[in-house]
Formats: structure tokens, C-alpha cells, sequence
């Protein structure tokens, strides 16, 4: 180049570990289409409904109806909480699970985007953790009704709902962009994951609390990232910590960080490589 | 004084993945024996180098597969390449298909929002030129209706009313010169030949040798991935082009 001024080197690969530092620089240049991806995600997902966004409140209530029913049949269980506790785990659970969804069909869904248009990629997984986050937002009100209904009041541990509520979704974001990477090359992987998601349903306690695991295995239980979340979210709203302890709510924190930041590194890493195979 | 140069291209190599089904993979991985007929990869550039120089308008012809349509898309940044150096100086928009982004049931408006954020304008930047890409476009009684409802005509003219407006310095076309009516194919011919007067790079891949002749400062002819010929007489690349045709036509 004969001449001064800026230029863009197209080539070049950001070192593994510098990942999450270009994708925010990304992320922070293209906030706009951010934005746009994100409402269009809101209106293209409600997008003829009568009920519009109020969707996003009745889903989790009706599931909640079910689940509590079944749970009245089957046990004759007593407890007052229980319905609030299967609507805390619904909630938490569905937005790691379609977060890591939606992410790891990214590449796949917007093929003919990418191949018109490029724009940094990491766009995508951000617009969606993005979108699945504030959805969880708008529907975790839901428990406000509930609490006075109840008359619990918010405790001190209030605080560690958002951080489970971010978490979350951080660690479906994490997994989705290392899966994506791969489901484009191998397109079955998404069929496993769907399977992992359903059998995680089950093991993470979405419609029991974490106290009727036997003592012997709770620590193995709370292994799980995705059960200590819910059981967070739940000692916030309830303010009750129950069987939960700080070392594991410590430990799936940093787990979701971590995947996530690695999660980030991998897809910077091979999305260039990954688009061709689209 | 030697121009600038706009983009710069240091024998660049790319190949594609071909992509074999489940069973194959399957059969190779028990038998252990891969057919050698079927390599792995297929090569879409071999060694290209190019300089394109700032305000130039160049024309790329070629027989399809040629690597005509890889080759802007290298230029734009959606692919890289597995060998070699890219050098782009200045804001690039790649035309390849009309739309992108589009979404049926977002608003004529909203699309606008969308599809010009996608090509990288900022929030402000587009509700400068909101007004002007719906004057263009002339839909402007159903700007607020569901892209769903409209023609595909009238899907056309917005699209490439968003895609006129972005003032690129490197504009790369692939094939989408004629959209919409008559009378709006006229208007979006005259917008892209100011653009090309302009001080805008022009790389532009088409099959219409009047466009090319009318056009191009300089043409390149592809073949196989490799540049052909290369030359300021575009007549010249156009007759190797014929030859090249007739060539393959004879296999």
C-alpha cells in the first residue's frame, strides 16, 4: 500500500484468548443492529398473536398449572410454595434452554444473511442472549402477584436472582456458540442437543426443590450449574436459602463465565472457518 | 503519481469444504479406504492477485463456477481466504441479491431499519436517509403495511432503494442491475451509473457485455479460479471470454 490513511486488513486471526475482547469491541461498533435484532425478535415472535407479549407470562403459568396438578396426583403434596418454585424453574430452565437453542442454530438459520451481507458474526449469539434475556425479565414479573398473594417479602437475598437470571441465559449463549461452530459441519449435533436439554429438564430440578435430593448427593446434584441457578432464584424470591450453599453458587458462576468466555473464543475462532460449509 | 490504491488482493487461495453424506462418512470410516476421486476440498481461487485502484470501475466476466461471486464475496469479508492477503481500503457493500434481512411481517419502515443497519449504518445515519430511501423507492402510502402485502416488485424497488443509499466507497455489484418496472429500472440504472462516475471503486461481476463495455474502466475474465486475462481493452476480454464458452460448450 503506496498511500496513508486507514485500512482494513481483512486477513488475520484475533489471537484465541483476545476472543471476548473483539467480540465486544464488535458488539459495541454494531449496538444498533443489536437493537434491531433484538426487536425484531419480539415482533417477529408474537407476530400475529392476539395476546401479543402477555404469551410470554401465560406459558410459564399454564405449565406451572400442570406440573402442580400432576404433582397434587401423584403425591398429594401440600405445600403452598410449590406452584411458585415450579414457575421460578420453568422460567430459569427455559431461557438457558432456548437460549442454547436459538444459539446453536445461529450460523445455520442465517445462512443466506452471511453469505449476502457480512457483518461481524458474534452479532448473532449476542442478539439472541440479548432478546432471551430481557424476555425473561418481562415474564419473571409473574412472581410479583404470586409473593403478595403469599406475603413474602423481598429478603436480602433478593440479589441473587439477577445474577442467576444473567447466568442463565450466559452459560446457554457459552455452550450455543461452541455448538454452532460445530453444527454447521455436523448437523446431527443439534438432535443431541435437544436430547441433553430434555433429560436436563429432569435433573435440574425444574419441578422439585433441590431438599428432596438425599444429603449424600446433593453436592454431585449441585454440580449442575443449571439446578444451583434455579435453586438461587428461588431462595431470592422465597428468601430462603434452604439447602443451598455459597461454594456452589460460587462455583456454577464461575463455570457459566468461563464456559462463556470460552464459548466466545471458539466461535471467533472458527466462525470464518465454520461459513463455508453453509 | 500512481493512484490509491482501493483494494488490494496478494495471491489470494480459497477452497471449499465438499460435503459428504453421513452414510459415505460412515462407509470410508468401517472400510478405511477414501475415494481418492472425491478430494476433500475444491479449490474456488488459485493464487489470485489483483489491484483495483480507488474510483476505478472494474468489470468481472466469466463461465459459471468460475469463481466470480467468491471472489467479491473474499472482497467483502464474507469468506477468508485459507492463503494469501487481502487489503480493502474504505467502507465496502457487497450487492448480491436484493433484501437483505427483509422480513415479511416487519413494516416496509421497520425493514428499512433493519436491513440498512445490517449493511452498518447507525441509528442516526438512517433517520437521515429514512425519507429519502421511501422518495425513491415510491412506496409511501404503504410504507407502514407488512412487507407481506406488498408485490414483489415494489419488494424489489425498496430493497434497492436501501441498497442505493448506502454511499459505499467500494461498491461491489453481482448481477442485480434490473429490478421493478420499466420506468424504475431507468431510475436505478441512471442512480448506479452516477455512482460509478463518482469517486466510488466499482467491482462489478455481470453477464451483459453492454454493461461491462459501457461501464468498466478495466475487465477481468475468470476461469477455473484463475484470472484469464486481464485488460484495460474490455473488448479483448469479452472475445476470450466468447472463446472460453465455446471452448467449454465443445467438451
Amino acid at each position: 500500500m503506496e498511500s496513508g490513511g486507514p485500512t482494513v486488513m481483512l486477513e488475520g486471526k484475533t489471537p484465541f484468548l483476545l476472543g471476548p475482547f473483539r467480540m465486544m469491541k464488535n458488539v459495541w461498533e454494531r449496538k444498533n443492529l443489536i437493537r434491531n435484532l433484538i426487536s425484531r425478535d419480539f415482533k417477529v415472535n408474537y407476530h400475529g398473536h392476539f395476546l401479543g407479549y402477555l404469551w410470554s407470562l401465560l406459558e410459564p403459568l399454564a405449565l406451572t398449572a400442570i406440573f402442580y396438578l400432576v404433582f397434587i396426583i401423584l403425591r398429594g403434596s401440600t405445600d403452598t410454595l410449590l406452584p411458585l418454585r415450579i414457575m421460578i424453574g420453568i422460567l430459569i430452565f427455559n431461557s438457558f434452554a432456548k437460549t442454547l437453542n436459538s444459539c446453536t442454530n445461529c450460523l445455520v438459520q442465517n445462512s443466506s444473511l452471511i453469505q449476502q451481507v457480512y457483518f461481524p458474526r458474534e452479532i448473532f449469539p449476542v442478539a439472541i442472549g440479548g432478546f432471551r434475556f430481557i424476555s425473561l425479565c418481562l415474564s419473571i414479573l409473574i412472581v410479583i402477584p404470586y409473593m403478595i398473594y403469599e406475603s413474602i417479602a423481598p429478603t436480602g437475598l433478593v440479589f441473587l436472582l439477577p445474577i442467576s437470571m444473567i447466568c442463565s441465559v450466559l452459560l446457554g449463549q457459552g455452550i450455543g456458540m461452541m455448538a454452532s461452530v460445530i453444527q454447521v459441519r455436523l448437523r446431527d449435533l443439534k438432535q443431541v442437543i435437544d436430547l441433553i436439554v430434555r433429560a436436563g429438564f429432569f435433573l435440574s430440578g425444574v419441578f422439585f426443590g433441590a431438599e428432596i435430593i438425599p444429603t449424600e448427593y446433593l453436592e454431585l446434584y449441585f454440580y449442575n450449574p443449571v439446578a444451583v441457578f434455579i435453586e438461587m432464584a428461588r431462595a431470592a424470591v422465597i428468601g430462603d436459602l434452604g439447602v443451598l450453599y455459597s461454594s456452589a453458587m460460587l462455583r456454577s458462576v464461575l463455570i457459566a463465565v468461563v464456559i462463556y468466555l470460552f464459548g466466545t473464543a471458539v466461535f471467533v475462532r472458527y466462525e470464518k472457518k465454520a461459513v463455508k460449509f453453509l | 503519481m500512481t493512484k490509491e490504491t482501493a483494494i488490494l488482493l496478494e495471491s489470494v487461495s480459497l477452497e471449499f469444504p465438499t460435503i459428504k453424506s453421513g452414510a459415505t462418512m460412515l462407509k470410508e470410516l468401517i472400510t478405511g479406504r477414501v475415494k481418492s476421486s472425491q478430494s476433500k476440498y475444491f479449490p474456488a481461487l488459485k493464487n489470485v492477485s489483483l489491484r483495483i485502484t480507488k474510483g476505478e470501475v472494474f468489470g468481472v466476466i466469466g463461465p459459471n463456477g468460475a469463481g466470480k461471486s467468491t471472489i467479491l464475496r473474499v472482497m467483502a469479508g464474507i469468506y477468508a481466504p485459507d492463503k494469501g492477503q487481502i487489503h480493502i481500503k474504505g467502507r465496502v457493500v457487497l450487492l448480491a441479491g436484493l433484501g437483505a434481512g427483509f422480513q415479511r411481517n416487519l413494516t416496509g419502515r421497520e425493514n428499512i431499519r433493519l436491513s440498512a443497519s445490517i449493511y452498518g449504518l447507525s441509528k442516526s445515519e438512517i433517520s437521515v436517509l429514512e425519507a429519502s430511501i421511501i422518495g425513491f423507492s415510491g412506496i409511501t402510502e404503504f410504507i407502514d403495511r407488512p412487507l407481506r402485502t406488498y408485490s414483489s416488485g415494489m419488494k424489489s424497488r425498496l430493497a434497492f432503494s436501501i441498497a442505493s443509499h448506502l454511499e459505499p466507497e467500494i461498491l461491489l455489484i453481482d448481477e442485480v442491475l434490473a429490478v421493478g418496472d420499466s420506468a424504475f429500472r431507468e431510475k436505478s440504472k441512471r442512480r448506479i451509473i452516477n455512482m460509478v462516475k463518482g469517486d466510488t471503486t466499482v467491482v462489478l461481476v455481470s453477464h451483459s457485455e453492454a454493461t461491462l463495455r459501457d461501464l468498466c474502466d478495466r475487465a477481468a475474465c475468470f476461469s477455473d479460479g484463475l484470472i484469464d486475462i486481464i485488460s484495460e481493452n474490455v473488448d479483448d476480454v469479452l472475445e476470450r471470454y466468447h472463446e472460453l464458452s465455446e471452448s467449454k460448450k465443445g467438451d
